[in-house]
């Protein structure tokens, strides 16, 4: 009987757990889309022609599952394979993403192994874009397949090295311990590693981009025709796929660089007297109720109707958030770590995803052989020796007494020494390699 | 204890099934992505051992790297026609014959060990075995580990010469 509980117990954790990631992921690829086309527009860009505001990504992405799911069910031999890949690409995402750690104590699965569970998760993705453009598209010329394959595999490859850095200065590839190694270090590895992370960035804004577009773009450069839209809907699945793989390269970068779920000056830790609530703890708080009162102010001075609503509802969202906030310092410490980690982290991810596709909006996108060019003889080398920087920093600062600033400063003025020097390289090398292929 | 047997039955259920179906395709892209499902369910095995290096190193070398290899060579080199070669060929049943007795020879050497012999358990392993495979890579074994690196330093500069030699 016990044993007939304790399946069901796990069964039901397990079936929770995923519709929260599912939900959850699904919340965050709207928002992408949403913020992508309000930079888009912000930049006057052609793409952005027609706005597309939040109840018509709402409206896409159902369109879009209805599309996919009749997909599965109708089980036509031919196209089984197609829709298995994207499934392949979406579930790899989601399992990925179950895996971090959104707080102290706030996560499905724990491995020892995250960083490196997270990147064979990213591979298997892979899978789901090389089958789904081999299938899908009849008549995409194959070495298109591999050529996407290589870009992808080859940022990835530079995207983990970058993220080695990490793994060299908490000694550990487990994201908890990644997060526990920079509260005892006092300092979040952007600071001791910023190369590193600069790498991570560029490695992935460049892998990302014309492999997957958001929702919101995909649709338009397909030369969508609004009455014909569900026959679109193909694209924008496979793209959710993508989306959801910045959200979790967005959820690496705040682990491994800006602390998790650690709070900013998180060795600062002086009390409100006569209370267990540390003083910055208070943060959390005032700036949700800093966000509902500016949404509520926006939204009574905004003319379009639906704008007006969606900020009351942000405002609405901001108080909520709130009061759970605020509620969670009445609780036992170990609640308010868990609320408010959860909070820091998401915040964090946020303005990294912000971040990425404002800086993604900005450049350029070139054709297939100058990435991959600037991946193998820059990237990849400059993170490789990035790897060795941060190592020689640790070592003067064990050895030899060095204090991190120091070790950091002089550490990272080599690193970006050699990348002058590489790009110096490479610029004069251009001419020599001729046409691309 | 009943759940952990649970998700071991499953999950070599899958592995069982999906290798039988992956010998049995003719057309071998299916059959690739059946060998993908059986790696992924031995990975699983290997998680629910609380092996979570063996896991993540199965997931990103055999699922992520080797099968993707073979899916895009597949794609890229097989055309369509040979994709679902149903042609007879003696080699086929004669290699079939040997992986059969090796699979024999493998099955009988565990039914004889099976009596008396404890089989390593999830309680036996250290607490934090992906550190202490670590130390065992990186500290105890180092020469060997080192000397192990250096096939794959030959075959990574193998193949930049070949790489080299095509474009100049």
């Amino acid at each position: 009987m016990s044993q007939a509980l304790e399946i069901l117990k796990a069964i039901a954790v397990g079936f929770l757990g995923a519709i929260g990631v599912v939900a959850f992921l699904l919340a965050g690829v709207i928002w992408v889309s949403v913020m992508d086309r309000r930079i888009a527009q912000s930049l006057g860009s052609e793409s952005a022609q027609d706005a597309i505001n939040l109840p018509e990504q709402l409206q896409r992405l159902a369109l879009s599952l209805k599309s996919y799911m009749r997909g599965l069910l109708a089980q036509d031999a031919g196209r089984f394979l197609p829709w298995l890949a994207s499934l392949i690409s979406v579930a790899a995402g989601v399992i990925a993403f179950a895996s971090l750690s959104f707080g102290p104590a706030v996560h499905l699965a724990d491995f020892n192994t995250g960083l490196i569970f997270i990147f064979g998760a990213g591979f298997l993705a892979i899978h789901g874009e090389v089958l789904a453009r081999g299938f899908s598209v009849q008549n995409a010329p194959l070495a298109g397949l591999a050529r996407n394959a290589m870009r992808v595999a080859s940022f990835e490859a530079g995207a983990a090295l970058a993220l080695v850095s990490g793994v060299i200065l908490s000694g550990s590839i487990s994201l908890k311990q990644i997060v526990a190694a920079q509260l005892d270090q006092g300092a979040w590895f952007f600071f001791l590693a910023p190369v590193g992370f600069l790498l991570y960035l560029a490695s992935s804004i460049a892998g990302i981009d014309t492999v997957s577009r958001p929702l919101a773009r995909t649709a338009v450069e397909c030369g969508e025709n609004p009455a014909d839209r569900p026959g679109a809907f193909r694209w924008p699945f496979g793209s959710l796929g993508a989306t959801i793989h910045l959200l979790i390269g967005a959820g690496l970068a705040t682990t491994v660089f800006w602390g998790g779920w650690l709070r900013p000056f998180a060795s600062f830790r002086d009390h409100f007297a006569g209370t267990p609530v540390e003083l910055l703890d208070a943060m959390p708080p005032l700036a949700m109720a800093a966000t509902a009162v500016y949404c509520r102010r926006v939204a009574s001075s905004e003319k379009d109707a639906v704008r007006k609503q969606l900020m009351s509802i942000a405002s609405a969202i901001s108080a909520g958030l709130f009061v759970i906030l605020a509620g969670v310092l009445f609780a036992p410490p170990a609640a308010i770590a868990a609320v408010h980690g959860a909070f820091w982290f998401l915040a964090k991810m946020a303005v990294y995803i912000y971040g990425f596709l404002w800086l993604r909006a900005r450049i350029p996108q070139f054709r297939f052989g100058r990435p991959i060019r600037a991946a193998w003889n820059f990237l990849i080398p400059l993170a490789a020796i990035n790897v060795v920087a941060v190592a020689a920093a640790l070592v003067t600062r064990e050895r030899w007494d060095w204090s991190p600033a120091l070790s950091t400063l002089v550490m990272t003025a080599i690193a970006l020494g050699i990348a002058i020097w590489l790009a110096l390289h490479d610029m004069s090398q251009t001419t020599a390699y001729g046409v691309e292929p | 204890m009943f759940l952990d047997r649970l998700l071991f039955d499953f999950f070599a259920a899958i592995a069982a099934a999906s290798a039988l179906a992956m010998v049995t395709r003719r057309n071998i892209l299916h059959a690739a992505i059946l060998l993908l499902a059986t790696l992924l369910a031995i990975g699983g095995i290997f998680l629910q051992l609380q092996a979570e290096y063996a896991f993540a190193a199965q997931l990103l070398l055999f699922a992520g790297g080797v099968v993707l290899l073979f899916v895009l060579v597949v794609m890229l080199l097989v055309p369509e026609s040979l994709r679902q070669d149903a042609s007879f060929n003696w080699k086929n049943y004669v290699i079939s014959a040997l992986v059969l007795v090796a699979l024999i020879e493998i099955l009988a050497l565990v039914w004889a060990r099976h009596e008396g012999t404890i089989w390593p358990s999830v309680a036996a392993l250290p607490p934090n075995n992906t550190g202490a495979m670590g130390d065992a890579l990186f500290r105890d074994d180092l020469l060997a580990f080192e000397f192990a690196s250096v096939p794959l330093l030959a075959t990574i500069i193998g193949v930049v010469m070949l790489a080299k030699r095509r474009t100049e």
